[in-house]
């Protein structure tokens, strides 16, 4: 098989607070051989503006497209919005002729064109599609078997169904069946697709962290030992906010949160250290002792 | 047509007559000023490099204003 290569595109959340995501990523993909090229041009997915002004999103997304078209490669999220953002605009400009047309008349003022020749994937859908079960598998020194844990998906990894089609949204598997690959126990808990509050945090917080406590009590309640996510945004809910969370409720929590590259890491026989895992809001420590 | 297609229409339409909750013209401002939807402090790419990591990409300022002025979004974006 050939190497495998994509750009990166790190987007907005991650450089601006979940840092640690992107540390345990490079580490695995690189573990994995998967090589990830920088996108020093990249700009904002487009995703926030997009209720607002839904043809700057499509201009936005679009030079990023263009970006990694220049550089003939494939593109590789970490954030879920941002895949659902650039996967709908590459769909739209290479189905849409009309669109296509004008948000190129838009680009030309800059000196871009979209073709469409390349594809946006979430790292999910990569370790699913591209680089394949297997290989994960084999890349398991340390299998996590004393760990049970809860997985998110998030609204965005997966819908609109119409431009995903890989897994199933009301029932999503994909991700339950990666952390089995660890060794670790994935459970199932009410209302597991639910969202995790931040697409309304900015207009109302006090919603926004209801939303994230009853996911955080349902994983509770079938006994995990950690919540499993794979988006920025999700992690900054039930992560950075679960003190805040329990603040505002009068309620005790202390269940950690893991992006999943950082669960792969762990089982591939990383340090904790080299996956960033001391910049989680949680401290993870009772859970790493777990494993030893 | 997706629902949230139809949502998203409404909203266009909302801010096109002024409705404009503040988040978002704070989110249209910060990308026009740096390609971010969110200020990343300076400091931030002092400590990728400490941790190993490349330079956050610098999108060029004025191909981003220029899209964000052709896509009528001019107003929106002023804090």
């Amino acid at each position: 098989m050939a190497q495998l290569k994509y750009a990166l595109f790190l987007g907005c959340t991650i450089p601006y607070r979940e840092g640690s995501y992107e540390i345990s990523a490079r580490k695995v993909f690189d573990k994995l051989g998967v090589e990830l090229a920088e996108m020093p041009d990249a700009n904002c997915c487009g995703l926030p503006v997009d209720p607002a002004n839904h043809e700057m999103m499509l201009a936005l997304s679009a030079r990023n497209l263009c970006l990694a078209e220049q550089q003939n490669l494939n593109i590789l999220t970490l954030c879920t919005g941002c895949a659902t953002t650039m996967r709908k605009t590459n769909r739209t400009l290479k189905t849409d002729k009309k669109r296509k047309e004008e948000i190129n008349r838009i680009l030309s003022q800059i000196g871009m064109e979209f073709k469409g020749t390349i594809e946006v994937k979430h790292m999910v859908q990569v370790l699913k599609e591209d680089v394949g079960y297997e290989k994960i598998k084999d890349s398991v020194k340390r299998p996590l078997t004393s760990l049970t844990v809860a997985e998110h998906s998030g609204c965005h990894l997966l819908r609109p169904a119409e431009y995903s089609g890989w897994d199933n949204p009301e029932d999503p598997q994909t991700l339950k069946d990666l952390i089995k690959l660890t060794g670790a126990k994935c459970l199932d808990y009410l209302d597991e697709t639910e969202c995790c509050g931040y697409t309304v945090v900015a207009i109302d917080e006090k919603v926004a962290l209801r939303i994230s406590r009853e996911k955080l009590n349902h994983a509770r309640a079938v006994g995990a030992q950690a919540l499993i996510t794979v988006c920025p945004s999700c992690h900054l809910m039930f992560d950075t906010n679960q003190t805040r969370i329990a603040r505002a409720f009068n309620e005790t929590y202390d269940l950690p949160v893991l992006h999943y590259t950082q669960l792969l890491g762990l089982a591939m026989g990383m340090s904790p250290d080299e996956l960033g895992m001391k910049e989680l809001r949680v401290d993870p420590s009772k859970l790493l002792q777990a494993l030893q | 047509m997706e629902v949230a297609s139809v949502l998203r229409v409404l909203r266009n339409l909302a801010v096109k007559n002024g409705e404009v909750p503040p988040i978002y013209r704070e989110l249209a401002a910060n990308i026009k000023e740096t390609g971010y939807a969110y200020k990343i402090p300076g400091i931030r790419n002092k400590k990728r490099e400490e941790m190993g990591l490349p330079p956050l990409p610098k999108p060029k300022a004025s191909e981003i204003a220029k899209l964000i002025e052709l896509t009528d979004g001019s107003k929106l974006s002023k804090r």
